[in-house]
């Protein structure tokens, strides 16, 4: 049963024998982004969408900063974002609505902002999250869909998911990240020349053979795990894809720049030790964003349960928001608020990392919509009402940053579909039962 | 090419399977119509590195890494039926995938790994039928057959040569879900039409991942061609040879594992201030102990399971002899020791593996502990604290020395006390045990209070926990529910409870001995039943 026909295998079979040459491909849908532009030189700059996690949401008193619109002020916990207040915008007051479901510690609240769903169960991903539904609109024509990096050290701490069980899991290691994304396959934009690796057409010709696999598997299948294969399918076609894209001669990129091969480095849960391997996992990330190999980014700084800690200390962020007292002078528990002020200005650095690479007329942050986002607001009583939010960057001019907007109880879904709608995704209503929405946030849009 | 022709003898006499007859490969064509797939189970990261190991040789170097494994009620085994690949998890597949093809070809592998000259007629044809019937753990059809010679040929067409040609044709065996699944197939009873029973090939896998958690080896894959595994005789004879086989050790290793959940040990991070000795190759050493205990009592000594609650014996080796506080004479090895009777350790619970695995980064853990045995040797559960309660220690609380006292605050509010009553008298028995597992008497300047209480019964210390699991009925009743479900895969046994009662009295008659649960389960027709809701009528 084989298909036969005109295919870019046959157009291109002979074609190549490792010489440089520019082929005559016929116009893929894959190398358009969501919104049909290019990616040539003077045409708009590609789109890109990022999520940033920390674990243990926040103390609402030192972090919802009082006035709205665009004359906020900033509060204790937000001070390490001063330079950025301009470029990002917060939100408070939204809720994930659980309905008389349980509050599945931990998960409903993380669950709840990326499907619009309250899980059931903990980690019940019904649909997949808001990354994976917009890198399917705008990754599809970068050799990875999406990239994503854990700093604390766990590739299992990843929120982009298709399902309960298909996770993209994290990167965790600079070393690995760069072998992955600039090692093997990684096709400088910059060289001059192009040269079609012919081993990537020989790749082809297994795709075909597994893909007919399970077209055969299909016809055998029961209803139950026919998802399940279709889940392996969508990864076969994204492998497809990449090939696709890696026999393109790449666009050149003014921001392209090429990091050196980074040092092994050890990875653990000291707060230290995290936020240097945050910095190192970010700095790589931008460039494998500004090179074009993915337009979608997930970073998890710390993952929900937030078990980074101190040197020296009996206790991790997690245990300390449960177990340490309100200290009755200050009204906050100092130590466990110490996490929180860390991951504010961790964030500060991940978007100075955007922000370094030049691009356009901007920065690569101007061209990004980033969602820092974390599972609870105040994580003692794993409280799922008034989440913290932060949107940073312009995504290319059509996000108004620099505000306070106050959700007033609003379901949080109305950021995700905000997000999705301005990424290109065609999507008009999104969440489930009393977070189903069609609203839009209009204050972010340009 | 007599070079190769020696290759291809000793193959034979290496016990390496060799291309199934082509009447296998058509009647397994003729009969492709009538089957259905009822389930598909991921391959593990451990079974895929078995299953390589075993069908090119331990030789043969993975490059890549993987998807994290799923776990659910309790066990990856049962996580491994649900979950599915994901775009980065294939990405990887297809790195290791082209790794191992290119070392099956390379020039200093051919000789190892081909039995013929890829530039000979019909070679590759042969090299593909050769290793595609142990990846896909069948004979491959007829037109899975040609596939691959068709990738083979259109790399030739694309200007590589013969090994590029066969390399990419293995590769795009290595990443098809056929390999990267373990797919189960039911086809009707030949006497029976209307009935349906899992075909040959899918009872030698179950069988063989159950209990080597890896792939069916050649004799096993020639007696599911002869039709073996049907008759009670043929199946046994099987059974017992992979009972027997020095394969079946690092097979029950994966479920001593999956059981004790320690691949959570690559979440646990401990403070270095606090625990320096606490390094990852005594992490590592701390799982082996616990693994090598285990195998040597259940499967070396087959001695009854509830005597491991109580075992004193342990072997050690130098990195554990610091967290242990024992001498050990061989530097770089593992050795017998035993704890005195008067000692202040026994049984698996007093091990540092799971002291560890269930205490904080920079503290022990005397809920993580009792939720963790409830869990695992009782399999009981027990549901999570109410979202919003208050978890703060009052000044008061906060100060005091020790654990004990610190948790009275559990006692203290009865919406605390209706689970912890479950847990804390447990693990406070075990507290004379720090989060590393190291023995101690004080906590904070303080003497430890060792006393607990399980189900009813006062206990003294940790011994006295141990003696108290060895006498559970509970016990070896959980060890069968969760062997079970293993085996099956399954999230619970709502299905099988007869036959559960049944294994249950069995492993009781037997003395509770591991071997003979292994046994009984694998010669069940329980195990090779076709899962309830894919019965015969589609």
């Amino acid at each position: 049963m084989k298909v036969k026909g005109l295919t870019r295998r046959t157009l291109l079979r002979g074609v190549l024998q490792g010489s440089a040459i520019s082929v005559g491909l016929p116009i893929l849908d894959v190398f358009l982004n969501g919104n049909g532009t290019a990616l040539a030189s003077g045409a708009p700059l590609p789109l890109r969408f990022g999520t940033w996690f920390w674990g243990c949401g926040m103390t609402p008193e030192r972090w919802n900063p009082q006035a709205e619109g665009a004359k906020w002020a900033l509060t204790p916990e937000l001070a390490a974002l001063e330079r950025h207040r301009r470029e990002l915008s917060i939100l408070s007051g939204f809720n994930v609505h659980l309905d008389g479901r349980p509050n599945q510690v931990h998960s409903s609240g993380v669950v709840g902002t990326l499907t619009g769903n309250a899980p059931m169960v903990p980690d019940e991903y019904v649909t997949p999250t808001l990354d994976v539904l917009i890198a399917d609109a705008i990754g599809t024509g970068t050799r990875f869909r999406s990239l994503e990096i854990a700093a604390s050290g766990d590739p299992r701490h990843s929120y982009s998911r298709r399902s309960s069980s298909v996770v993209n899991a994290a990167e965790v290691s600079p070393l690995a990240l760069y072998q992955r994304v600039f090692g093997e396959g990684f096709q400088d934009p910059n060289a001059g020349e192009f040269r079609p690796d012919p081993a990537l057409m020989m790749r082809q010709s297994v795709l075909s053979a597994v893909k007919e696999d399970r077209q055969r598997l299909m016809q055998q299948l029961g209803s139950g795990d026919r998802a399940r294969l279709d889940q392996y399918f969508t990864a076969v076609r994204q492998a497809e894809q990449q090939l696709d894209i890696m026999l393109q001669e790449p666009e050149p990129l003014a921001a392209c720049v090429l990091p050196d091969q980074p040092q092994e480095v050890a990875t653990g849960t000291e707060i230290d030790q995290v936020a240097r391997n945050h910095t190192l996992l970010a700095q790589l990330m931008a460039l494998a964003v500004a090179c074009d190999q993915t337009r979608v980014f997930n970073v998890v700084f710390s993952p929900g349960a937030s078990n980074l800690r101190r040197a020296g200390s009996s206790a991790n962020h997690h245990q300390l928001t449960h177990e340490e007292s309100v200290d009755p002078a200050l009204g906050y528990q100092p130590e466990a608020t110490y996490f929180v002020e860390r991951s504010m200005l961790a964030f500060g650095e991940f978007l100075d990392i955007l922000k370094s690479v030049p691009e356009g007329d901007g920065t690569l942050l101007d061209n990004c919509a980033v969602l820092a986002h974390s599972e609870t607001s105040l994580a003692k009583t794993h409280d799922v009402s008034g989440l913290p939010l932060m949107l940073a960057g312009r995504a290319g001019g059509r996000l108004r940053s620099g505000q306070h907007i106050k959700g007033r109880g609003d379901p949080v879904s109305r950021v995700g579909l905000t997000l999705q709608q301005l990424m290109g995704v065609p999507v008009s209503r999104w969440g489930t039962r009393s977070m189903e929405t069609d609203r839009a946030l209009t204050e972010v849009l340009v | 090419m007599p070079v190769l022709h020696r290759v291809k003898r000793s193959l034979i006499l290496l016990g390496v399977c060799l291309p199934l007859s082509q009447t296998a490969l058509s009647s397994v064509e003729a009969s492709a119509d009538n089957q259905r797939v009822v389930g598909m189970k991921r391959l593990t990261e451990s079974q895929y590195r078995n299953s390589v190991a075993d069908i090119f040789g331990h030789s043969i170097e993975l490059y890549g890494r993987f998807e994290p494994d799923y776990r659910q009620a309790r066990l990856l085994a049962v996580g491994s039926a649900v979950t599915s690949v994901s775009p980065s998890g294939y990405e990887q597949y297809d790195i290791m995938a082209r790794g191992i093809a290119k070392q099956v070809v390379a020039e200093e592998g051919r000789e190892q790994f081909l039995s013929c000259d890829p530039l000979a007629d019909a070679c590759i044809d042969e090299v593909i039928q050769h290793y595609g019937s142990q990846l896909f753990r069948r004979p491959l059809s007829r037109a899975e057959q040609d596939q691959r010679v068709a990738v083979a040929e259109e790399v030739m067409a694309k200007g590589g040569d013969h090994y590029q040609a066969l390399e990419y044709a293995l590769a795009s065996l290595l990443v098809s879900p056929e390999f990267l699944f373990r797919v189960e197939r039911v086809e009707p009873v030949p006497e029976h039409p209307d009935e349906a029973r899992l075909t040959a090939w899918s009872r030698a896998s179950r069988l063989s991942y159950f209990l080597w958690n890896s792939t069916p080896d050649a004799e096993l894959l020639a007696a599911a061609e002869r039709g073996d595994l049907y008759t009670r005789q043929g199946l046994e004879a099987q059974v017992h040879r992979l009972l027997e086989s020095p394969r079946l050790e690092p097979g029950m290793r994966a479920f001593f594992a999956d059981m004790l959940r320690f691949d959570t040990f690559d979440e646990l991070s401990k403070d270095a201030a606090l625990y320096p000795v606490f390094t990852a190759e005594v992490a590592e050493a701390m799982q082996e102990q616990t693994l090598l205990t285990m195998n040597e009592h259940l499967l070396q000594e087959n001695a009854s399971y509830r005597e491991l609650f109580t075992r004193r014996a342990m072997p050690m080796n130098r990195a554990l002899g610091m967290v242990y506080a024992v001498p050990v004479q061989s530097s770089d090895d593992w050795e017998p020791y035993e704890f005195a009777e008067e000692g202040n350790r026994a049984g698996l619970l007093s091990q540092a593996s799971l002291l560890s695995l269930r205490a904080h980064a920079g503290s022990s853990s005397p809920t993580l502990r009792g939720l963790y045995l409830r869990e695992t040797f009782l399999c009981q559960t027990i549901p999570p604290p109410p979202a919003d309660v208050d978890f703060t220690l009052d000044e008061a609380f906060a100060k005091l020395p020790t654990a004990r006292e610190r948790l009275l605050r559990h006692r203290k509010e009865s919406t605390c006390a209706a689970c912890h009553h479950l847990m804390d008298p447990i693990g406070l028995t075990l507290e004379q045990f720090d989060g590393v597992g190291m023995f101690r008497t004080r906590e904070n300047g303080a003497l430890i209070d060792t006393r607990g209480e399980l189900d009813g019964r006062q206990l003294g210390d940790a011994k006295a926990l141990g003696q108290a699991l060895s006498e559970h009925d509970g016990v070896p009743a959980c060890l069968v529910d969760t062997l079970l479900r293993y085996a099956l895969s399954a999230p619970d046994l709502r299905h099988q409870r007869r036959a559960l009662d049944s294994l249950q009295q069995a492993f009781s008659d037997s003395g509770y001995r591991f071997r003979d649960l292994l046994w009984q389960i694998a010669t069940s027709e329980t195990f090779y039943a076709v899962p309830e809701s894919q019965g015969a009528s589609s």
